[in-house]
C-alpha cells in the first residue's frame, strides 16, 4: 500500500474517531445549553417585568402618591401595557394576575379562567419553574410574585420552541462539523499527496541515481520544510560522495604506488636479507616454535658441516640428534621468551680437543607478540680462546718479572739509600769538622757548600726512601687518636725559624680541639711539607692562612686542612702534576731547593688515610696566591693496627 | 515560516506602540477661553460652565475662564471695562476658540471687536434672538436662549378644562417683552395679560383669572412691590382651582407644572461645538440653535386639591413638589 493510501486511511479513521464523541457529546452539551440559554432568557425576562412593576410602585411611593388610588391605576394601567408590549417569540405568552388572582393580560392557553393545572401549579410555589400540558400542548412555565401589588407573572414557553431552537443548533453544529472535518479531511488528503509525491519523486531519484546516474540532483522547492531539507541533504550527500569517489580513487591509485614500491623494498629487503644471512660472519639460524629451520646463514651450514645439505624446514634436532640436553633446555627457555647467551661454551669434539663456542638465543616474535619460534647465533672462538690462553700466559710471566724487578728496585733503593746515607753522613761530619779547623773563607765556603749539597742529597735519600716504601705498600701507618689542632700547631713551630726568615705571619681559623685518628708522624710530614712549600714560595712580610675544620661529605665526616700563601701561584694546568713524582711547577722550579718528591708523598700519606688532597690556584675568592687542602676522614675510633709503622 | 509570522507580530506590536504611545503623549495645543457675562457662583450661568466642562473633559484641551461680572456691576462704564479686559484676555491669550455666556459678553465682545474676524465664537444664553447682535457672523455661531413655553402649553392643556390661556406678569419692560416672544413662539396670544405692580394687585388679577381663563401662566413676579414668598405660597395653595404653569425654576412651588430650562444643555451644545470647530468646521457651517430640552416638576400639593392627576410617565420623569 502506497504512502499516501496509507496517510488517507489514517486521516478518516482519525476523524470518525474523534468525530463519533463530538457528536454525541456536542449532542448532550447543545440541549443543555440551549435550555439553560431559554431559561436564562426567560428568567431574565420575567425578572425585568417584575422590575418595571417595582419601579412603578417605588416611584409612586417616592412623590409620596401611592396610596392614591387614581395614580395607583394609572400606574397599573401604564405598566401592564408596557408588559404587553414586552416582545416574545411565537409560543411565547404571559399572563398577568392581580393580587386576586384574577387573570388581568391573558395569553395563550390561559383564558379569562385561570386553568386548573396553573393553580396547582401556583400553590406549589409562588414563584419558580414547571412544565405544564394545556390543551395537549406541553409548555414550560416560568412564574413569579412581584415585590408589590402581589401581581402574579406567567411565562408560557411551547416546548416547540426549544426543540426547534435545539434542531436549529443541531443542524447548525451538524453542518459545520461535517464541514470542518470535510475541510480537515481534504487538506490533510493535500498535504499527504504534495509530501507523498515528493518522496516519491526522491525516490525515482534515487533510483536512478542507485542505477550510475550520479550527476542528478534532486529538484529543490521554495518549500523549506523537512522533505526540501532531505532532498538538499541528500544532494549533499552524492556531492560528498562524488567527492570522496574521486579521493578514494586517488588513495586507490597512490595505494597501488605504494604497494609496488613497498613490494620492491620487500624484494630488496629479501635480497638484503639473503646476502646478510649468506655472508653473515657469525652462524645463524632461524627457527619455528618446532625448532624446523626457517632461515640459516651459510656460516651455520660452513661451520658445522652442512654446506650443501638443504635443511629448511629440517628440525634441528634431527639435525644434530646427539645436541646435549643442557642446549635443549637453553631452546626450551628461549621458546618461553627468554634470552640466553653464553660468551664461551666448550664442547668436546671427536677428537677429543676442545671446541670454543660463544653463542646467544633468543626469541622472535609474530606481529600479534606472539613466540613464532627462535634465533641461535652462535661463533666458534676456539681460535681467539687459544690466543687469549696464550696472551694471558706471556702477562703472568711479565707480572711476576715485574714485581721481582720492583721488589729488587725497592730493595736496591733501600740498600742504597742506606748504603749512600753513611758515607753521607760522613760527609756533612767531615765538613762540618773542617769548616771549624779551616780559616781560609775561600775553603770555607767551599766547605759550606758542600755540606749544604750533602745535607740536600741527604734530604732527597730520605724522601725517595720514603717513596719507595710508601709506593711498595710497606708503610703501615700507625693510627692513634690525636688532637689535630695541637699536631698542626706543633708543626708550626717545627717551621718556625722559616717564618721569622721572611717576616711571614701566620693566621691559623679552627674551631677548638678535633680528636680524630691519624698517624700523627705521617700527617705532621705532610703539613710541614704543605707549610714549607707556603712559606718557600711567599713573599716577605705576607701571611699564611691555616684552616682546620670537618664537613660531611657523602655521608662521611672528614677533617679538612688547608693552608692559603700569597704567593706567586700555579698555572692552572700544572695544579694536578704537582703531585707527580720529581714534578715541580715552572713558576717555582727555579731555586726552589727541592726534590720534587715532597708532595708526591704527601699524596701517598693521604691516600693512606683513604683521603684526597688537591691544589688551588688561585684559592677560591683570592686573586693571587696558591691553596693546598687535604680531606681525610675523622673518625674517632682507631682502627686495630700494630704499632709499627716501619712495616718493610 | 513561524519566524516570519513571529517578526510581523513583532513589528506589528512596534507600530501600534509608537501610534498609542504619541497619541497618548499628544499636548495640549488647543485653547478654549470662556467669557462668562457674570461671576462665579451665578447659578445659570455656572451651568453652562459645568456642562462646557463635562464636554471637553478628556479631550485635551486647555480651558482658561474670565468672569465679565455684569451682574454684579451693572454700569455701562463698568460693562465696558470688563468687555475691554475680556478683549485684552483674548489678545493675551489667543485661544483657538472663544465661548461665551450671556448677552453681556455677546453685546460688548463679540459684537463690537470680532465680527467676521479669524477667531471662532460660540455663544450660549443669549436670551430669545441673538439677531439683535447682528448673528450670525461668518466666525460666530451658537446656542440661543429660550422658554419652553409651547411644550408648557402642550402639558397644561391635557388638564384643562377649556382652552383659554391667561398671563400674570409685572408691569415692566422686560415682562411685556417677554409675553411677546411667548406668543410668538406660541403661534397665538393669550386671552388674558395681567400686568401688575403690587403683591396685592398680583393676588387680585390671579384669583380673576382662575375664573377667566382655564390655564394660567405665571410670570416673574420679580420686582413687584410687596411681594412675599411665604404668603405667596400660601395665597396660590388657597386659590389655584385651575392648572397653572411656570417656565422659571424658583416658581415652581407656585405653579402645579413647571418645564424649566437646563443651562448643562448649552454648555454641553458649546462644547460639542467648538470640537468641531476646531477639527474643521467653520462656524458658519453650524447653524444658530435653541435650547430644547427642559426639567420637570410637578407640584401634586397643588394638582390634587384641584382632581388633577398626572400620567404615571409624567410621575416617573419630574421632579415631585409635595
Amino acid at each position: 500500500m502506497k504512502l499516501q493510501a496509507k496517510i488517507n486511511i489514517f486521516v478518516i479513521a482519525i476523524l470518525l474517531l474523534l468525530a463519533i464523541p463530538v457528536a454525541v457529546s456536542g449532542y448532550l452539551i447543545i440541549n443543555d445549553i440551549v435550555f439553560e440559554l431559554y431559561h436564562e432568557r426567560y428568567a431574565s425576562k420575567l425578572k425585568s417585568m417584575s422590575y418595571e412593576i417595582e419601579e412603578a410602585y417605588e416611584t409612586l411611593e417616592s412623590a409620596g402618591i401611592v396610596e392614591l388610588k387614581a395614580y395607583q391605576e394609572g400606574a397599573k394601567k401604564t405598566v401592564l401595557s408596557k408588559l404587553q408590549q414586552y416582545e416574545l417569540e411565537d409560543s411565547v405568552y404571559l399572563t398577568v394576575l392581580d393580587e386576586d388572582l384574577k387573570v388581568i393580560s391573558a395569553g395563550g392557553p390561559i383564558g379569562e379562567e385561570l386553568p386548573v393545572e396553573v393553580i396547582e401549579a401556583l400553590e406549589q410555589a409562588s414563584s419558580g419553574e414547571s412544565w405544564l400540558k394545556l390543551t395537549g400542548v406541553s409548555y414550560y412555565s416560568l412564574f413569579t410574585k412581584t415585590k408589590y401589588w402581589d401581581w402574579r407573572l406567567i411565562l408560557l414557553v411551547d416546548n416547540k420552541v426549544l426543540v426547534s431552537k435545539q434542531n436549529e443548533y443541531l443542524i447548525l453544529v451538524s453542518f459545520t462539523s461535517i464541514a470542518v472535518f470535510l475541510v480537515i479531511y481534504f487538506i490533510s488528503i493535500r498535504v499527504a499527496k504534495t509530501y507523498s509525491d515528493r518522496v516519491s519523486l526522491i525516490q525515482k531519484y534515487l533510483q536512478k541515481m542507485a542505477q550510475g546516474e550520479h550527476s542528478l540532483r534532486l529538484p529543490q522547492t521554495s518549500m523549506h520544510d523537512e522533505i526540501s531539507l532531505i532532498s538538499e541533504e541528500i544532494n549533499d550527500l552524492i556531492h560528498q560522495i562524488e567527492l570522496n569517489t574521486e579521493e578514494i580513487e586517488g588513495h586507490k591509485r597512490d595505494l597501488e604506488k605504494r604497494i609496488a614500491e613497498r613490494t620492491a623494498d620487500l624484494v630488496k629487503t629479501q635480497e638484503y636479507l639473503k646476502i646478510f644471512v649468506n655472508y653473515a660472519p657469525g652462524a645463524l639460524a632461524m627457527f619455528d616454535c618446532d625448532m624446523r629451520y626457517i632461515v640459516v646463514s651459510q656460516r651455520w651450514l660452513k661451520d658445522y658441516d652442512r654446506v650443501g645439505k638443504d635443511v629448511i624446514g629440517m628440525s634441528h634436532y634431527d639435525d644434530f640428534p646427539d645436541l646435549p640436553q643442557r642446549l635443549k633446555q637453553v631452546h626450551q627457555r628461549a621458546l618461553a621468551g627468554e634470552t640466553i647467551a653464553a660468551s664461551e661454551d666448550s664442547f668436546l669434539q671427536k677428537d677429543g680437543s676442545l671446541q670454543w663456542i660463544r653463542w646467544e638465543v633468543h626469541p622472535w616474535y609474530e606481529k600479534d607478540g606472539v613466540i613464532g619460534g627462535i634465533i641461535i647465533f652462535s661463533e666458534d672462538i676456539t681460535r681467539i680462546k687459544l690466543l687469549e690462553e696464550e696472551k694471558i700466559s706471556h702477562l703472568l710471566q711479565g707480572k711476576e718479572i715485574a714485581e721481582k724487578a720492583n721488589e729488587t728496585k725497592s730493595r736496591f733503593l733501600a740498600n742504597m739509600s742506606h748504603e749512600l746515607r753513611t758515607p753521607m753522613h760522613a760527609i756533612l761530619s767531615f765538613t762540618n769538622l773542617a769548616r771549624k779547623r779551616v780559616e781560609d773563607e775561600k775553603v770555607i765556603n767551599f766547605l759550606d757548600k758542600i755540606h749544604t749539597s750533602g745535607k740536600r742529597l741527604t734530604h732527597m735519600l730520605n724522601d725517595l726512601l720514603d717513596l719507595s716504601k710508601l709506593e711498595a705498600g710497606k708503610l703501615v701507618p700507625d693510627f692513634r687518636k690525636h688532637d689535630f689542632i695541637a699536631v698542626v700547631k706543633a708543626s708550626i713551630d717545627e717551621i718556625h725559624s722559616l717564618l721569622n726568615d721572611k717576616n711571614i705571619s701566620v693566621e691559623m681559623e679552627y674551631d677548638g680541639p678535633l680528636m680524630s685518628c691519624f698517624d700523627k708522624k705521617l700527617i705532621t710530614q705532610v703539613i710541614v711539607n704543605i707549610l714549607s712549600n707556603a712559606i718557600k714560595f711567599s713573599p716577605e712580610n705576607s701571611n699564611i692562612t691555616i684552616t682546620v675544620g670537618n664537613e660531611q661529605i657523602r655521608s662521611t665526616e672528614m677533617l679538612v686542612f688547608s693552608v692559603i700563601d700569597e704567593g706567586m701561584g700555579i698555572p692552572r694546568d700544572e695544579l694536578d702534576a704537582v703531585f707527580d713524582s720529581f714534578v715541580q711547577s715552572t713558576k717555582t722550579r727555579v731555586d726552589s731547593g727541592g726534590t720534587g718528591l715532597g708532595l708526591p708523598i704527601s699524596k701517598e700519606i693521604i691516600d693512606l688515610h683513604l683521603g684526597n688532597i688537591w691544589a688551588e690556584s688561585p684559592p677560591r675568592d683570592k686573586v693571587v696566591g696558591s691553596a693546598f687542602i687535604f680531606q681525610i676522614p675523622l673518625t674517632r675510633n682507631c682502627p686495630t693496627t700494630n704499632n709499627s709503622s716501619q712495616a718493610v | 515560516m513561524s519566524g516570519v509570522i513571529f517578526q510581523k507580530i513583532l513589528a506589528g506590536l512596534f507600530f501600534f506602540c509608537l501610534f498609542t504611545t504619541s497619541a497618548l503623549a499628544e499636548p495640549q495645543d488647543k485653547k478654549i477661553l470662556f467669557i462668562n457675562s457674570y461671576h462665579a457662583g451665578y447659578e445659570w450661568s455656572d451651568g453652562i460652565e459645568k456642562g462646557l466642562e463635562t464636554g471637553l473633559k478628556g479631550k485635551n484641551i486647555a480651558l482658561e475662564k474670565f468672569y465679565m461680572d455684569t451682574k454684579r456691576n451693572r454700569e455701562a462704564e463698568a460693562i465696558k471695562n470688563a468687555a475691554e479686559m475680556a478683549r485684552q484676555k483674548i489678545e493675551a491669550f489667543r485661544p483657538d476658540i472663544v465661548i461665551t455666556a450671556d448677552d453681556n459678553a455677546a453685546k460688548h465682545v463679540i459684537a463690537p471687536h470680532y465680527k467676521d474676524s479669524a477667531l471662532p465664537f460660540v455663544f450660549t444664553g443669549v436670551n430669545w434672538d441673538a439677531s439683535v447682535y447682528g448673528f450670525p457672523y461668518a466666525n460666530v455661531t451658537g446656542m440661543e436662549e429660550v422658554s419652553l413655553i409651547r411644550s408648557l402649553m402642550d402639558n397644561l392643556a391635557k388638564y384643562a378644562k377649556g382652552n383659554r390661556t391667561g398671563l400674570i406678569s409685572i408691569d415692566a419692560i422686560s415682562g411685556k417683552r417677554n409675553v411677546d416672544h411667548f406668543e410668538k413662539e406660541l403661534g397665538y396670544s393669550f386671552d388674558k395679560v395681567y400686568y401688575v405692580k403690587s403683591f396685592d394687585e398680583w393676588k387680585q388679577r390671579f384669583e380673576a383669572l382662575q375664573a377667566e381663563v382655564d390655564i394660567v401662566i405665571l410670570e416673574n413676579p420679580k420686582g413687584i412691590t410687596g411681594w412675599d414668598n411665604q404668603k405667596g405660597k400660601s395665597f396660590i395653595e388657597a386659590n389655584t382651582r385651575i392648572p397653572t404653569g411656570t417656565t422659571h425654576v424658583w416658581l415652581a412651588p407656585y405653579a402645579v407644572l413647571t418645564i424649566a430650562k437646563i443651562p448643562e444643555e448649552q454648555g454641553m451644545w458649546a462644547a460639542e461645538t467648538a470640537l468641531a470647530i476646531l477639527a474643521g468646521k467653520s462656524p458658519s457651517e453650524i447653524p444658530i440653535v435653541k435650547n430644547q430640552q427642559g426639567k420637570l416638576y410637578l407640584n401634586l400639593k397643588l394638582a390634587t386639591p384641584i382632581d388633577i392627576v398626572f400620567d404615571y410617565s409624567m410621575i416617573k420623569n419630574a421632579e415631585i413638589i409635595k
